[in-house]
């Protein structure tokens, strides 16, 4: 182990100059000061405390890392509302060197760059808070990022990181993005990883070899999202637990010359641990381990236990398979499979049991206790959504909360030879290998997807159910009649109590405010009749009670349920006319029926008597709409109430909803297989690109599920490959998808028939009228009147109101249809036949 | 001149019992299996190699040579030599007699062959066959390397 950089940051207090225990020079700039800490180990860490305070260290040959490294530190950001870079190389390149590690303010995450990954370690740090991270690369290119000490991601990624052209800056990127807080022991070492598993995070720098942990991480991801540009993507959550493993520390070692086929013969064992038990020397017949996508892995053997205690002990043992093939003088050890025995069949006439053994994967499931553990589980890959599938604490249920989502997930998930739970996309990348005709044993089978795999296309639609309020006002006057009318007719006054009957007594209306109304000024008044003078007197008795004007605004408020379904298609390119939809529904959250309902009585009663607000000096002005639900649609318009559904609800619900057709989609491409078979070759993971040509027959895909056969009597050892080779385009399996809701641009304008005075059994009263249009105060002459007549209509007397109907279309369940906006990749492996000769081949 | 004895299970049988002595060596089947290509070339996957041995003589047939229990491994000390080359391995699980050791020679061709009388630990399935009517009582004992 040689440690290239080792920045203690031990000096006093108040020092400004840093030294690299390894030797470098350390340039200070700013105000980057070593102060105080009581979180460190020796009571001194290095600050940064504002715009300007870095380190810079090198240019040296001793930081570029062509194969295995370590490096990290202690990290405490005195801030996390703002992008900041913690440690990162002078300049950017090339991108395929780059390293640095970043705190970003969106979910205040630590993300690490190197190359053109982003890798996201962390999430919800908070300010203040003292975390170490530290990252490896060992021989097989194989990095891994740990925080406080446990593994939080793994991807592999070759070539050189770092450059010994560009200086080391801690405090800030080659951009100049500004760290603020405090570093603390942070080393590189190079040519060892130091920490390929979980580990202490040391106190100090560990300056001389440490021993490895003995802990095996369980959870990683096969493959993480590929950043286009550094610092440029935004990566899903992981916030996986890291869960120890039971089984012995598995131990490959591999020579890849073991699987040149050209050498003609291969000698084979297999390492079979039943517990605490050895058993290969036992076993005979067949051992079968079989691997798929989303399944468990199985294993199945014959053994002969030595004894009774021997069977009894292997029901749910733990079940570990190593398999070691040699050819010529290399050798291969491969963990093929990590278990635990299921199922056990002796039999008693030949001493034999067969065990049958999984892998666990249905309990990891189960194991889940909350909505992130299963998120965790699918890789952060797939696209949950609340309110199409939801996780209740209370009754949780993680198997079905996980078969929901896996139903978005563009990959696929397995437990691997070791035990760990993997999540991989299904991008078809650059063949890990490629297997020629001396190199696959005498049968290969092409399987095409069947119709009903690819149809012409896949619709995906999103449907959201939300109520649409509206509200509608109508504005009603009315003036009570001449004078001369109650002279020469004879006819009632309107009272107030009647008017004011009517307007609070409208069916589905509700008046605005208050009425207003205004009763006859008191005194007497003269009137022509006849050329006489009569005059009409209205006593201050009277007046109190009668009406002379009255205005009044009415409001009605009423709910539209409106169904906006969202919808994209993929094309699929097949000849089947099968629809394959995918279908969700979402509904908005609220309580329409009672948001319509008028207010209760008690609710409105008018409160003053007098001197009311009015929104002068500081009162609030009154709306009208006192002791009424929310929300208030602007007047004779309506809104789109989306509730608990807003935007980002929305656009997860679309997502999911594309996201499960992808996965359809990708599926049913995915089923244009090629199935070969070849000497065993446990070095291969679902999920692995491989490629194979033999027969005319050439192919590349991944891998998706395998057979491995060992025959003990006659010696035989088969692995059968399935790869799937969909078609398609482009390597990477991706989309996009959003949604925005329709425009609502409602508008009312109802009229009522105007609030007039109607007198019957008059000679001037028609004979008919639209009783639609009988709006007002209705009385009639009084039959010692002149103009009385007895074979005229006479009204009922009343102040009577006809309000405006409120339309169907307004009114009537509304359906519509918007689009989803979506991009879809479906990614391609090659696959072509040719029957040889001349005539061209099949594609 | 002396030949080696024949020692079947601790039991060294008489020169009377080994009149017309043949033994064969030949390989278990199985544990070895082969297949072609797709281009047509030969793979050979091998797990284990076995030896089956059957040693048959003619004259009087002792008792122990009939009581050797079915199934139970014993040690065969084998009269007939196996020529090697030199540097060449006995087979796994073989182990050379020590009273009559090795010796080498060079043919008339200039070739040098060693001779090793191998010791081999064998079961029977079906333990030693009489069979009487010929003009001297015959044996024969098959098994196979445990």
């Amino acid at each position: 182990m040689t440690i290239v950089l080792a920045l203690k940051m031990s000096a006093a207090a108040g020092e400004t100059a840093f030294v690299d225990e390894a030797g470098h020079a350390v340039t200070t700039s700013g105000a980057a000061v070593h102060v105080a800490d009581a979180a460190a180990s020796d009571g001194i860490a290095g600050s940064f405390p504002s715009a300007g305070s870095f380190l810079t260290v090198g240019p040296s040959a001793d930081f570029s890392f062509p194969a295995q490294f370590g490096m990290g530190g202690w990290v405490t950001p005195s801030t996390v509302a703002q992008n900041q870079c913690i440690f990162s190389l002078s300049a950017n390149p090339d991108g395929l060197s780059y390293i640095g590690l970043y705190q970003f303010q969106t979910n205040s995450r630590l993300v690490v760059a190197a190359a053109y990954q982003n890798i996201q370690l962390v999430t919800g740090i908070t300010a203040g808070q003292r975390i170490h991270v530290f990252w490896s690369r060992d021989a097989d290119n194989v990095m891994r990022f740990f925080v406080n000490g446990q593994l939080v991601r793994t991807f592999t990624q070759d070539g050189t990181i770092g450059s010994a052209a560009l200086s080391l800056l801690f405090g800030k990127d080659y951009s100049g993005l500004q760290f603020l807080g405090r570093l603390d022991d942070f080393f590189i070492s190079k040519g060892d990883p130091i920490w390929t598993a979980n580990f202490t995070p040391p106190a100090e720098i560990p300056l001389a070899p440490v021993p490895y942990s003995i802990s095996a991480p369980l959870f990683v991801l096969a493959a993480p999202e590929a950043a286009t540009g550094p610092l440029s993507a935004d990566l899903a959550l992981f916030t996986g637990e890291i869960q120890q493993a039971a089984a012995p520390l598995q131990v490959s070692v591999c020579d890849a010359l073991v699987f040149d086929s050209s050498l003609g013969k291969i000698y084979w064992a297999a390492t079979v641990m039943v517990g605490a038990l050895d058993v290969s020397s036992q076993l005979s017949d067949e051992m079968r381990i079989e691997a798929d996508e989303d399944s468990a892995r199985l294993a199945s053997f014959w053994v002969t236990p030595a004894n009774a205690a021997e069977l009894a002990g292997y029901d749910s043992a733990l079940v570990t398979i190593d398999i070691t093939i040699f050819s010529g003088t290399a050798a291969a050890q491969v963990r093929r499979f990590t278990g635990r025995v299921e199922k056990t069949v002796f039999d008693p006439v030949s001493r034999k049991a067969k065990l049958t053994c999984r892998d666990g994967r249905q309990e990891r499931i189960r194991a889940c206790g909350s909505a992130d553990q299963v998120h965790a589980l699918l890789g952060g890959l797939a696209a949950p959504c609340a309110k199409i599938v939801a996780w209740s604490d209370s009754k949780p249920d993680p198997v079905g909360y996980f078969d929901a989502l896996l139903a978005t997930l563009p990959g696929s998930t397995f437990i691997d030879a070791s035990g760990l739970w993997r999540v991989v996309r299904w991008d078809i990348l650059a063949p890990a290998a490629s297997f020629g005709a001396n190199d696959i044993f005498d049968e290969m089978t092409v399987e095409q997807p069947a119709r009903a795999d690819v149809p012409s296309a896949i619709f995906a639609k999103l449907t959201h159910r939300f109520p649409r309020l509206h509200c509608a006002e109508v504005a009603l006057n009315w003036t009570a009649p001449d004078r001369s009318e109650y002279v020469v007719k004879g006819i009632p006054t309107c009272t107030k109590a009647m008017v004011s009957e009517t307007l609070n007594g409208a069916s589905d209306w509700v008046v605005k405010g208050e009425i207003v109304m205004a009763s006859p000024i008191p005194g007497s008044y003269p009137v022509i009749v006849g050329g006489d003078t009569v005059y009409y007197n209205v006593s201050y008795e009277s007046a109190a009670f009668t009406c002379q004007t009255a205005a009044a605004t009415l409001y009605r408020r009423w709910y539209q349920e409106v169904e906006v379904a969202y919808s994209v298609s993929i094309a699929m390119g097949g000849l089947s006319d099968r629809d394959e939809s995918i279908a969700d529904a979402i509904a908005t959250t609220f309580d329409a029926s009672g948001w319509e309902s008028p207010a209760s009585t008690a609710a409105s009663l008018g409160i003053y008597s007098a001197n009311a607000p009015d929104g002068s000096g500081d009162t609030e002005p009154p709306t009208g709409y006192e002791a009424l639900p929310a929300p208030y649609p602007p007047t004779n318009s309506a809104v789109d109430h989306m509730g608990d559904v807003s935007s980002d609800v929305l656009n997860a619900a679309v997502t999911h909803v594309v996201a499960k057709a992808v996965r359809l989609a990708a599926a049913g491409k995915r089923n244009r297989r090629l199935r070969f078979s070849r000497p065993a070759d446990p070095r291969w993971e679902i999920g692995t690109p491989l490629a194979a040509a033999a027969y005319g027959v050439s192919g590349s895909g991944q891998l998706t599920g395998f057979v491995d056969t060992y025959d003990f009597s006659s010696g035989a050892c088969v692995t059968e490959m399935v790869l799937a080779c969909p078609d398609g385009s482009g390597a990477d399996i991706s989309y996009t998808a959003s949604a925005t809701p329709p425009d609502n641009d409602v508008g009312h304008a109802l009229l009522a028939p105007p609030l007039l005075n109607h007198i019957g059994a008059d000679l001037s009263t028609p004979d008919w009228m639209d009783p639609n249009q009988l709006a007002g105060f209705l009385c009639n002459t009084l039959p010692t009147a002149d103009s009385y007549d007895a074979s005229a209509p006479a009204f009922e007397t009343q102040f009577r109101m006809v309000m405006p109907e409120i339309s169907a279309a307004v009114r009537d369940p509304l359906y519509l249809d918007a689009a989803i906006d979506a991009t879809v990749m479906l990614p391609g492996g090659d696959l072509s036949i040719s029957f040889g000769g001349s005539g061209g081949g099949i594609h | 001149m002396s030949a080696p004895t024949l020692i079947i299970a601790g039991f060294e049988l008489p020169q009377e019992s080994r009149l017309d002595l043949q033994q064969t060596f030949e390989r278990v089947d199985g544990g070895c299996a082969q297949r072609r290509r797709a281009g047509g070339a030969w793979f050979s996957m091998e797990a284990w190699t076995r030896w089956s041995t059957t040693i048959s003589g003619g004259g009087f047939v002792p008792a122990p040579l009939l009581s050797i229990p079915r199934g139970v491994p014993f040690e065969l000390h084998s009269v007939a030599p196996l020529a090697l080359w030199p540097g060449e391995d006995l087979p796994p699980g073989w182990s050379a007699r020590t009273d009559w050791p090795e010796t080498s020679f060079t043919s008339r061709l200039g070739v040098e062959i060693r001779l090793v009388y191998p010791i081999l630990m064998v079961a029977s399935a079906q333990g030693a066959r009489m069979v009487v009517g010929s003009s001297t009582p015959q044996w024969e004992l098959a098994c196979e390397e445990v």
